[in-house]
């Protein structure tokens, strides 16, 4: 067996057909397609992000990746036209296929057609921090069948954009103003006047605070050990972590020196009948066995003959 | 007031001529003789010896800026006390003393503290002035009212930034012609404001409007009742209310960074004047900005500092405003 028996056929009916110069042409011809289709693509691309600026960011990224693989699609199937491949079968299945691919991916379409809206309604932009579902994060690109998110403790969270329509989103920082809401409980026989006029000067003092709108001290409620307001002050948006941060440890300072008390919950415990008694007495000496002439564990005898524990220090037990 | 020799940025003078070289002797050597010529300045240029520190003192704030070997380090202590703020101090001078520069851990808790890096750190250190990077919104003590067809003029102290830069000296030897590219461009360290204002928001609701800094005026209208700080410039405001109403506004804003910052013979600072006209009801008005020295600046004035930005003629903005109130805020 020589080694031209040992190629399995198919494959030298390939080679054979690349071999042949009539073929080699189509060859170059197809390699030349390929070629110039990749570059009229990235081409395409990059014209296209520089050019339609007035778009969102991912209305860019949608227009110039569809543009990028339409212009690859045509030239990858004129490219294989050379090798003779015959597209119109195809056409003339693709009602067939359609049906079938149509309830294989009906999942797939419904991401599709989802992330087409959301595209096209703007509910969520590239870079903005968003929660959808309790998750938190900056949205990272809408791609035609999801949205990823990282989270702030760098974790890639694919969404699909099915999900996405369906869900409720809230952005954190489309607006520029955010406000930070802190819930305040003051000791009931505070001054209250003086909370309220602490809390204003606070807010006047810090300037990350917005001056205006002004901060809002709103009683909300007689608690079970505090009267408690709700304090909220207005930051721009990118500072509203650092504000948060910040007002807390202020207020907490300013009550302090205002000698204003914020309580935190007590519990009175009372018997039920009578006051319980408590007495303190004398522990036992803890039990040494001397019978090996040294004393277990490494526990000194007790010097003298008073094994004596501090009534201070025993424990307490009930009458 | 700590009265210290300073001078303008314009023309330059060599103040302390001891100090160029680079030379790690003598890195802080003491003041010449002070000039009470401007008492309220505190930019200007010094050279700096290597290992040499400049202080400067503006109102509340004091920064000091070190020359090593290798970097220029800049360390501020802005006073958090809100009484300090009044206070009137200013001067630019080498320091003897390195007041909480050595020992990181010995600084105040201060902002900015930095360090900028060089091959060989540029001799010369530039102190300049700068208007504020946002509007203001100056509300008066108490709300104020302008009838019809009446003018006031309502004189608003804004605080000012400062500017560090530096630049290499360059000597041309005798007999020879200093070449064009000789001559270095400062190169700007840093810039921040000598007393941080607070954020505010100017505008009809929270999406609509403009992010401003606040200030606070009593609303003086003579200016001889204006206290005057060297860290705050003083721009008078002239509102013309030509409507049939009444204008009555609780806050004002001033177009800060479309001003041109000037300092007069003592140093005080100012910007130009701005001219508010009210042609009819409502809170617009348009903005005009006049040209050159404001009237009342003392002795021949020079500009410190071009506009920010350019200003918009005759346009009409949203000027005035009352508290906002919203509705859903309580919620």
């Amino acid at each position: 067996m020589n080694g031209v028996e040992a190629i399995p056929d198919p494959l030298v009916g390939v080679a054979r057909w690349f071999l042949d110069p009539a073929h080699l042409g189509a060859l170059f011809r197809a390699v030349l397609y390929l070629a110039l289709g990749v570059a009229l693509a990235r081409g395409a691309r990059y014209a296209l992000r520089r050019t339609t600026l007035t778009l969102s960011a991912q209305q860019r990224q949608l227009l110039s990746r569809f543009v990028y693989y339409g212009i690859l699609a045509l030239f990858g199937i004129s490219a294989m036209r050379q090798f003779g491949f015959d597209f119109t079968v195809l056409l003339g299945a693709a009602g067939l296929v359609t049906v079938a691919i149509g309830f294989a991916s009906q999942t797939s379409a419904a991401n599709l057609i989802a992330g087409l809206f959301l595209v096209a309604e703007k509910a969520v932009n590239i870079g903005e921090i968003v929660t959808v579902d309790g998750v938190t994060g900056e949205v990272l690109s809408v791609d035609v069948l999801s949205t990823k998110l990282r989270t702030f403790d760098n974790l890639l969270v694919r969404i699909p954009n099915e999900t996405m329509v369906k869900a409720r989103i809230t952005t954190l920082n489309r607006f520029p103003l955010r406000r930070v809401d802190v819930n305040v409980g003051v000791a009931y026989d505070s001054d209250l006047p003086l909370v309220e006029k602490t809390l204003q000067e606070v807010a006047r003092a810090n300037p990350l605070c917005l001056d205006e709108p002004g901060p809002l001290v709103i009683w909300t409620g007689f608690g079970d050990s505090s009267i408690n307001y709700l304090y909220a002050v207005w930051a721009k948006s990118e500072n509203w972590l650092a504000l948060r941060n910040s007002i807390t440890r202020e207020v907490k300072a300013a009550f302090d020196d205002a000698g204003i008390v914020i309580p935190f919950p007590q519990r009175t415990l009372q018997p039920g009948t009578t006051p319980l008694e408590v007495r303190l007495h004398q522990a036992p000496p803890e039990p040494v066995d001397y019978a090996d002439g040294a004393p277990r564990d490494g526990a000194e005898p007790p010097a003298g003959g008073d094994a004596g524990g501090d009534e201070r220090s025993a424990g307490a037990a009930p009458s | 007031m700590t009265v210290c020799w300073s001078a303008s940025m314009a023309p330059r003078p060599e103040r302390t001529p001891e100090h160029a070289g680079g030379t790690s002797a003598s890195p802080a050597t003491p003041v010449p003789a002070p000039s009470s010529r401007q008492p309220l300045a505190w930019w200007g240029a010094v050279n700096v010896a290597r290992d040499g520190v400049v202080r400067v003192t503006a109102g509340p704030t004091q920064v000091w800026v070190e020359r090593r070997r290798h970097d220029w380090r800049v360390f501020s202590d802005a006073t958090p006390d809100p009484e300090a703020a009044n206070g009137d101090e200013a001067e630019l001078l080498p320091v003897a003393e390195r007041p909480r520069t050595v020992d990181p851990d010995d600084l105040p808790e201060a902002d900015p503290r930095v360090r900028f890096c060089f091959a060989d750190a540029p001799e010369r250190l530039l102190v300049s002035v700068a208007q504020a990077d946002r509007p203001f919104v100056v509300r008066p003590a108490t709300p104020v009212s302008v009838g019809p067809g009446e003018r006031v003029t309502l004189f608003v102290s804004t605080p000012t930034w400062i500017v560090l830069s530096v630049e290499r000296v360059v000597r041309a030897r005798a007999g020879t012609r200093r070449q064009a590219d000789e001559n270095p461009q400062p190169q700007k360290l840093t810039e921040f404001p000598l007393e941080r204002p607070s954020d505010t928001w100017f505008g009809p609701n929270t999406l609509m409007g403009e992010l401003c800094y606040a200030t606070r005026t009593a609303g003086y209208l003579r200016l001889d009742d204006v206290p005057r700080h060297p860290h705050l410039a003083l721009t008078p405001v002239t509102i013309e209310n030509k409507a049939q109403d009444p204008l009555q506004f609780e806050r004002v804003q001033v177009p800060v960074p479309q001003l041109a910052v000037y300092g007069d013979v003592t140093g005080a600072l100012w910007t130009n004047a701005v001219r508010l006209t009210r042609e009819t009801s409502g809170d617009l008005a348009s903005v005009q900005v006049e040209s050159g020295v404001p009237l009342g600046a003392r002795g021949a004035s020079e500009r410190l500092v071009t506009p920010r930005a350019e200003s918009a003629k005759g346009a009409v903005v949203r000027a005035f405003s009352r508290l906002l109130h919203f509705a859903g805020s309580s919620s």
